[in-house]
């Protein structure tokens, strides 16, 4: 433990038997140590003892050898997980820099529009509010409140991205939920806002599923508001829910211009700015362990699939 | 008391994977040195996990 401490290895391999303290044990402790938590840990057991194994993965572990192991064996396992620890610390490094790219592209447009608005229209009522009619008071008003939210909705977007690009996103245990009434609710709240309400077609089958409510909530709403946006006020959207045994489905189709093309480009590159509600949405449907698919039809709308599968119920 | 062997020359620290191997037989830890140290790692060992 001390030398772990100290000197920071790359990879540990470690008896589950030894005197003093458990390899079980040194595992948990390992976990403890920043610099160690993402540090493979290999166990050594002298017995094919299912219990031993299935413990020390619970700890931690990375992976298991049972004596006698071939020696080309602890090389070639040893081998694997460095690559593997390599690979992850490289893909954290790209997040990193795609993090930062997305920073830099969004704060100085996307964030500053919005506050610009705000400070303008607040600058004019306090200079000329005395001297505007109740219905130039009422606008400015309006557009006030308009900056402040887009703005709220940036920042929100902003946050949920990186914690979700630094894997710092926290998912709510799943908590059993009328997921019927969960999808009417967001999909009313949504078209109500865009005033939309009367063009919603709603068909929810009665399905109750353990989710994590806020998470598939925002990932939901942020389709519907796209559909709202992207679709014109008299047409349609349609929202379903479904279920079959293994899982349940929500559709959401507009009927409105469909993704462009570089709203497209932005869900590849993963990049944040303008409009990445689509992106944020698939990205928070994938951390609840869902599916999320787009059916694009340019021109005549867009239809997303949120697919979860029920937990398997024969464990 | 918990004993423990740095085996490392300075020269090679910064670019050679080092792995903590630990176990209380030691002719086995000394095998697995051997081994580790032939394939270009640098090796700590330890003889209990303290």
């Amino acid at each position: 433990m001390r030398i772990a401490r100290a000197q920071h290895p790359d990879v540990i391999l470690s008896d589950i038997r030894m005197p003093g303290i458990s390899g079980h044990e040194a595992v948990v402790e390992f976990r403890k140590i920043p610099e160690l938590k993402a540090t493979p840990v290999i166990l050594f057991t002298a017995s094919a003892d299912l219990d031993d194994m299935r413990r020390g993965m619970d700890a931690g572990a990375d992976d298991y050898l049972c004596k006698p192991t071939e020696l080309k064996a602890i090389v070639r396992t040893v081998n694997k997980h460095l690559a593997r620890s390599a690979a992850r610390r490289e893909e954290a490094r790209d997040d990193l820099m795609t993090q930062r790219a997305n920073t830099g592209a969004m704060l100085p447009t996307d964030l500053v529009d919005p506050l610009h608005e705000i400070i303008g229209c607040a600058s004019v009522l306090e200079s000329d509010g005395h001297v505007m009619t109740q219905s130039e008071i009422t606008e400015f008003s309006r557009n006030i409140i308009n900056g402040a939210e887009t703005l709220n909705q940036r920042v929100e977007n902003f946050i949920l991205f990186s914690r979700i690009q630094a894997r710092a996103l926290v998912i709510n245990a799943p908590r059993l939920t009328d997921l019927s009434a969960l999808v009417t609710k967001t999909a009313q709240q949504v078209t109500g806002r865009h005033h939309r309400a009367h063009t919603l077609r709603l068909e929810v089958e009665e399905t109750t599923g353990a989710v994590s409510v806020e998470l598939l909530a925002k990932a939901l709403a942020k389709i519907i508001d796209n559909a709202c946006r992207y679709s014109v006020a008299s047409e349609s959207i349609d929202v379903r829910l479904q279920a079959t045994d293994s899982a349940f489905e929500i559709e959401v189709q507009d009927y409105g211009m469909g993704v462009g093309h570089d709203q497209l480009e932005r869900m590849e590159t993963e990049s944040l700015t303008r409009g990445c509600g689509m992106l944020l949405s698939r990205k928070l449907t994938e951390a609840m362990g869902g599916t999320w698919n787009l059916d694009n039809r340019p021109k005549h709308g867009a239809k997303i699939t949120f697919r979860f599968p029920f937990p398997d119920t024969d464990i | 008391m918990p004993t423990y062997f740095i085996k490392v020359s300075s020269d090679t620290r910064h670019t050679m994977p080092t792995i903590l191997i630990i176990d209380d037989e030691k002719e086995l830890c000394v095998i697995l040195e051997d081994l580790f140290s032939s394939e270009g790692f640098r090796v700590l060992l330890a003889y209990d996990g303290i």
